[in-house]
């Protein structure tokens, strides 16, 4: 109940003998008792565990000495290799090539493929090339391959020199695969979208196409803007690790790093050749319509708001835009194909919107046939608009001209880059340096420093006032850097202003620090999400004109009048659109299906449906999403056929209503699979949350569990190894508190109830169960329950672990150096907190040694579910559905196609076992989630569920509020459920 | 009512007689619309739930008749309906009351204010109750985080060392909810007075002050208040009433249920039972209970504020 006085308590008891402890704690105590007049919460008891804590502190100082030994080795990033290797040339010579004849790769040697000899390097192989007598010198590699079409969206490739990593970026670069519309690629510039039944054009499914490209390894996060360099010599081994899917590679080249001509240089040239400037007709080639792009997400999109958006239709929705908040991580890439009338100087102009980054330009790259025609191109900047501009690709003093020739076809393509890398990569180096800086004066002072206590910061903290003027000082150039790059003062830049002032005002008067801590940490991860935007590229476009140099872009219609008159049709159309039917279709088969779930999820599912389902077993399908109201409609008798998504405690409540099919019922049915063979394709203790009275009543479609999260920097620089059982857990968390550190276990879970899952972990860990014969009275009266509950709630009322707290910003600022959370987190941390990539883990939770000495690192899953309805016609249509869904092949597509429309923070939590390796999980990561995956257990769903989970939260938030015997606590609460599962089970007739 | 002299009455009485009959139909026909859907959406569920209460019924199976069951259990067997009952009277008791007479001084206060700052202070008052589901801004005040407004305020001025969890400690949920049921509250009575306000005759406190009215309270309590009676008694009933349906605040601040039962209202209890327990049997029992206990007290209040009227 008080931390601080419990911080000074640990002090003393560190540093004083035990006498004058006695009177610090009776001083204390009388200081509690003043406390309790004012808050009714505060109690004595606490003191006395108090007491014991200052105990085990000085208990465990010996046992951390042993943790200690072990330490992490993190990868070095990019920058610090340069660094390194600062000495040595970097290559500037023609292009050294390593062909396919050379490799040496287990699976096979060169063959021919696509009309070149290579070597096709499967799934997860190595490809290894002996480096012949070069200089030594920094290279960059470019890579020579084709697609073998196998799955996957895209190749990750990790460079290993001498079998070893390198640094953090070289294992984790892209190849990308070219996706293109299979019907669009013969017929363009026509349009080729399908449409619905009220005549909207539908987004299109991206199909891989084959063919050789040429491609630089570069940094996938694209803080680097000219592709990663490698320190190669003679003799060297090089070698490729190519994960994911299978690929062909017909030469790797070690190339120097390609340099363009300034623009003016370019217009010499232009003149001493005589190229004519053109007058006459304009191209325009529609942005919808690519060639391909780099990545199966980079679909049209729809821009039903301006008049002028070409082609545009009130009544109907078109495909008639690309880009939007798809096309905004570095590399992705977008290729058109056009052709020009006459040979000569072009203009180009780009209708373009980018609405998303408020006052930030957003970077591409042209390239013109392959190339980059000039330096300026090499980082063209779009600036911040609320509106549609036409952008003319020129410098402020003229428009670029292009020499394209007459009569062959041509192909522009745009990728994305990070506007300002060098920028971002300095901000998120400060911000990181200034994190650990918070991270000292934390550990020193708490999270509730006291505000007339010195504490004397700058003699504690070595070289403390040089640190934070060397702060200073690098924000102001930065600062000066970014004025200068186009930021407006007090924009969006304000986060840095204001955090430089912060740092200016601390480095005057340090005394200030403590108060101002937890301001300055909310500045710090202001900052940490502006430069998560930052880094973020969205634009839109509409269409690419190629205007004749002598010719004037012609001017937008967008009289007032007509837009005006467009909006009133937009309006008027509204009142017919269906909105909430995603694919109806008039038939007596026809099975309907609801889903639970977002618009999109929906979108992809209706999608699957039709190219996969109805395609292949000629069955008709209604798909709708609905998300409220199942339980009512099936009562009504409206209810769908079958539902996905639905939660596992409207499931159970339907199962034990009788409303859904057992699915053991298909054991002997005649199709693909059979029930026992889907059930194979999950993990086994999947199926046991949707297990009633023996019965099976759906089949998981996603499934979360917790995994352990933990700050490699932070363990690093205490000296701490990831705690691997629940002992080391506690040792840890010593360590961390007394350096005012938390640690954080999920506990919240809205008002409503307690988030369970650690003490299910732990009851799972001690062998014990929620229920005991089948449904009919708890387990909780049973040892192993008693001791996984006390463990539980000692954590909050010994450990004084925080109850609510913002994970997110605690876990990137370092002050919870180690939490267990669900593994989906993962996905926030690498989308949301780019400032803190490599420096943190996911690992397994901690785990119970057991009598064999194995380490049972059980941990509770839980999830959604796709069920059938008894009502349902024809059940076996009904069945077929299911294990179509369920299958590896449908549910990889469908977290592919999610994660690709909403990036990587979106990636899937699948169930079928299979998908995982499907989806881009990086390897290391994949193998720590499988390696949990397996050992995860599930406490089946009953219809007293709600009971279970209201009591357990009642009984915790007894013990952790009013410090109450736990063991009473449990058995008290465990009476009254006995008693409701008593009343629940007749009511339901058991 | 006597016909007074002067004006046509015979004719008038017998054209009301003959057109009362004719009007009457009319009049019928005229309510049909409204009474149609006052019939299918008050009527018949009230009947509707009333019947359901002798049954046990699961939503997806036919009802089985168990005649008194229900209300056996819920009177003999629920504690926790006691814990809901009393609650619901704190509501209605406490909070009720004490938002009516507040209500009843902000109104007064502010009517004797300028034109402007009456506007200003009326849109102030009223926005929490126009605003829909504002309330929830609550939560990140009480948020029972150390960086929870409130506890960050608490503890930096030095009351508190510790966060309070002033939504899931028991011992703080119902003050809590308490709280901000107050301040939603204030909205429409406090409309209303000032419209009551407004109405009363000025040349009454002319009146007034040359009879010997010294003050202003003395003008509240003689002139205002006795001028204001309807719309007294119209606030009197909306506030006790809506005090018996409070359930929403409580279930979106601090969670159904709330830790150990402590913010659980009437309410609250049948939609445990009929949103999470599907249990509409018994759900229906404590509506009707709830139903009861409403007509109850609102002619209890009736006949007490009539003596006033």
């Amino acid at each position: 109940m008080n931390i601080e006085r419990s911080d000074l308590l640990r002090e003393v008891a560190l540093h004083m003998n035990a006498k004058s402890q006695i009177k610090w704690i009776s001083f204390s105590v009388g200081l509690c008792f003043l406390l309790t007049t004012i808050v009714p919460t505060a109690s004595a008891a606490p003191t006395a565990e108090e007491e014991l804590s200052i105990v085990s502190v000085q208990d465990d100082k010996d046992s951390c000495r042993e943790v200690e030994q072990e330490s992490y080795e993190v990868l070095p990033d990019y920058g610090t290799y340069l660094n390194e290797n600062a000495s040595v040339p970097v290559y500037d010579g023609k292009p050294i090539i390593l062909d396919a004849a050379h490799a040496s790769c287990a699976d096979g040697g060169a063959r021919s493929f696509e009309g070149r000899s290579a070597v096709i390097v499967s799934k997860d192989g190595y490809v290894t090339w002996e480096i012949p007598a070069v200089e030594e010198a920094l290279y960059l590699l470019q890579i020579r391959y084709a697609s073998t079409l196998d799955s996957g969206s895209a190749y990750s490739c990790e460079v290993l020199i001498n079998d070893k990593k390198v640094y953090r970026q070289a294992s984790l670069t892209v190849l990308h695969k070219k996706w293109a519309n299979p019907k669009g690629i013969s017929n363009l510039p026509a349009r080729f979208f399908e449409h619905d039944q009220y005549g909207n054009e539908l987004v299109p499914v991206l199909e891989e196409v084959q063919g050789w490209q040429v491609q630089c390894l570069t940094d996938s996060d694209g803080r680097y803007e000219d592709g990663l360099l490698f320190r190669l010599g003679t003799g060297d081994r090089l070698t490729l690790h190519i994960k994911k899917s299978a690929i062909a590679i017909s030469e790797l080249s070690l190339v120097a790093v390609e340099k363009q001509m300034p623009y003016e240089q370019k217009k010499l040239e232009y003149q001493a050749s005589g190229y004519p400037m053109l007058s006459g007709e304009a191209t325009v080639i529609q942005a919808e319509l690519p060639l391909y792009t780099s990545d199966s997400s980079l679909l049209p999109t729809s821009d039903h708001m301006s008049v002028a958006t070409q082609p545009q239709d009130a009544m109907h929705i078109l495909q008639n835009t690309i880009g939007k908040e798809y096309w905004q991580y570095a590399e992705q890439t977008i290729t058109w194909q056009f052709s020009v009338p006459k040979t000569g100087l072009y203009k180009i102009n780009i209708r373009y919107r980018q609405n998303y980054q408020r006052g930030v330009s957003v970077g591409r790259v042209f390239r013109i046939d392959g190339a980059i025609p000039f330096e300026e191109l090499k980082n063209y900047q779009f600036e911040f608009s609320d509106s549609w501009e036409n952008e003319q690709l020129g410098n402020e003093n003229e428009p670029f001209l292009f020499y394209l020739e007459a009569g062959k076809d041509h192909t522009i393509s745009m990728e994305v880059v990070m506007a300002y890398p060098t920028q971002v990569r300095k901000l998120e180096s400060t911000l990181q340096e200034l994190n650990t800086f918070y991270r000292q004066v934390l550990m020193i002072v708490g999270t509730n420093p006291d505000p007339y206590r010195d504490y004397m910061l700058d003699s504690i903290i070595p070289n403390f006032k040089e640190e934070l003027e060397q702060y200073q000082e690098d924000l102001q150039v930065l600062l000066n850097d970014l004025y200068e790059s186009g930021f407006k003062r007090g924009g969006s830049i304000v986060v840095v202003e204001e955090l430089a002032d912060m740092i200016a005002s601390f480095s005057e008067k340090p005394g200030k620090i403590p108060v101002r801590l937890s301001t300055f940490n909310d500045s710090l991860s202001a900052l940490g999400n502006w430069l998560a935007e930052l880094s973020r590229q969205p634009l839109e476009i509409d269409y690419l004109m190629f205007l004749p140099g002598n010719e004037e872009a012609p001017r937008e219609d967008t009289a007032l009048f007509k837009s005006f008159a467009y909006s009133f049709q937009v309006f008027l159309a509204s009142f017919y659109g269906d909105y909430s039917s995603i694919a109806s279709v008039d038939s007596e088969r026809a099975l309907s299906v609801w889903i639970n779930s977002g618009r999109d999820q929906a979108q992809v599912i209706k999608r699957l449906v039709s190219s996969s389902f109805t395609g292949k077993y000629g069955i008709p399908v209604n798909v709708s999403l609905v998300l409220q109201g199942l339980i009512p409609a099936t009562l009504s008798g409206k209810g769908p056929d079958i539902i996905i998504g639905v939660n596992p405690t409207d499931a159970v409540n339907l199962a034990a209503r009788d409303a859904l099919v057992d699915l053991r019922d298909f054991q002997d049915v005649d199709q693909a699979a059979s029930f026992d063979t889907v059930r194979s394709w999950f993990q086994p203790y999947s199926l046991d949350l949707y297990t009633y009275e023996n019965e099976i009543y759906a089949l998981p479609i996603e499934e979360v569990f917790n995994m352990m999260f933990i700050r490699t920097d932070i363990f690093q620089e205490l000296g701490l190894s990831a705690p691997r059982t629940w002992e080391e857990l506690n040792n840890t968390i010593s360590v961390l508190s007394r350096n005012n550190l938390d640690v954080g276990l999920p506990t919240n879970q809205g008002q409503n109830s307690v988030n369970e899952s650690i003490f299910q972990t732990l009851l799972f860990q001690n062998g014990g169960s929620y229920y005991e014969d089948g449904w009919s009275k708890t387990g909780f009266s049973s040892p192993a329950a008693i001791t996984a509950f006390t463990q539980w709630t000692e954590y909050f009322t010994q450990y004084t672990l925080p109850t609510d707290y913002d994970l997110f910003s605690r876990f990137r600022s370092g002050q919870m150096p180690l939490a267990l959370n669900a593994y989906s987190f993962y996905n926030n941390l690498n989308v949301g907190a780019p400032e803190i990539r490599g420096l943190w883990e996911m690992l397994p939770v901690p785990g119970t040694i057991k009598e064999d000495k194995t380490l049972d690192q059980s941990t509770a899953g839980s999830g959604s579910a796709i069920a059938l309805f008894r009502k349902t016609a024809n059940k076996d249509d009904g069945w077929r559905f299911l294990q179509w869904y369920v299958s590896n092949e449908t549910q990889a597509m469908y977290a592919r196609q999610i994660e690709s429309i909403l990036g990587p923070g979106g990636r899937c939590t699948p169930a079928t076992v299979g998908v995982l390796h499907e989806i881009g999980w990086e390897e290391e990561v994949e193998e720590q989630i499988m390696n949990q995956w397996n050992q995860m257990k599930v406490i089946p769903m009953t219809p007293v569920s709600y009971y279970l989970s209201r009591s357990i939260s009642n009984a915790f938030r007894k013990v952790t509020y009013s410090y109450t015997d736990p063991r009473e606590t449990l058995n008290r609460y465990n009476r009254e459920i006995n008693k409701e599962i008593a009343r629940k089970r007749a009511n339901l007739g058991l | 009512m006597k016909a007074r002299p002067g004006y046509r009455c015979a004719s008038v009485s017998s054209v009301n007689r003959r057109g009362m009959k004719r009007y009457q139909w009319q009049e019928y026909i005229m309510l049909l619309p409204f009474f149609c859907f006052f019939a299918l959406f008050i009527i018949l569920p009230i009947f509707a739930s009333i019947a359901l209460s002798f049954t046990d019924f699961n939503m997806l199976q036919f009802p089985k008749f168990v005649f008194l069951d229900n209300y056996s259990s819920l009177f003999l067997d629920d504690d926790v309906f006691l814990i809901s009952v009393k609650n619901t009277l704190v509501f209605a008791f406490l909070t009720g009351p004490l938002s009516y007479f507040l209500c009843l001084l902000f109104a007064w206060l502010i009517n004797e204010m300028s034109k402007p700052l009456r506007m200003l202070f009326t849109l102030i008052f009223y926005a929490p109750s126009i605003a829909g589901n504002i309330f929830v801004v609550w939560t990140a005040i009480l948020s029972g985080d150390r960086y929870g407004l409130l506890n960050s305020l608490l503890i930096q001025t030095g009351f508190i060392s510790d966060p309070i969890k002033w939504l899931t400690n028991p011992a703080y949920t119902l003050g809590s909810v308490i709280v901000v049921q107050l301040w939603l509250s204030l909205g429409i009575s406090f409309l209303s007075f000032i419209a009551g306000f407004q109405g009363i005759d000025r040349s009454m406190y002319e009146a007034g002050a040359v009879d010997g009215i010294r003050n202003r309270f003395q003008e509240l309590i003689y002139l205002t208040l006795p001028s204001m009676a309807p719309m007294l008694l119209f606030s009197a009933v909306m506030q006790i009433t809506a005090s018996f349906g409070v359930g929403a605040v409580s279930s979106a601040l601090v969670g159904n249920p709330s830790t150990d039962y402590s913010a659980h209202t009437v309410v609250l209890h049948m939609q445990d039972y009929g949103m999470i327990r599907y249990e509409l049997g018994y759900a229906s029992a404590i509506s009707v209970v709830l139903f009861l206990a409403m007509i109850l007290t609102n002619t209890l209040i009736k006949k007490i504020l009539s003596k006033y009227n």
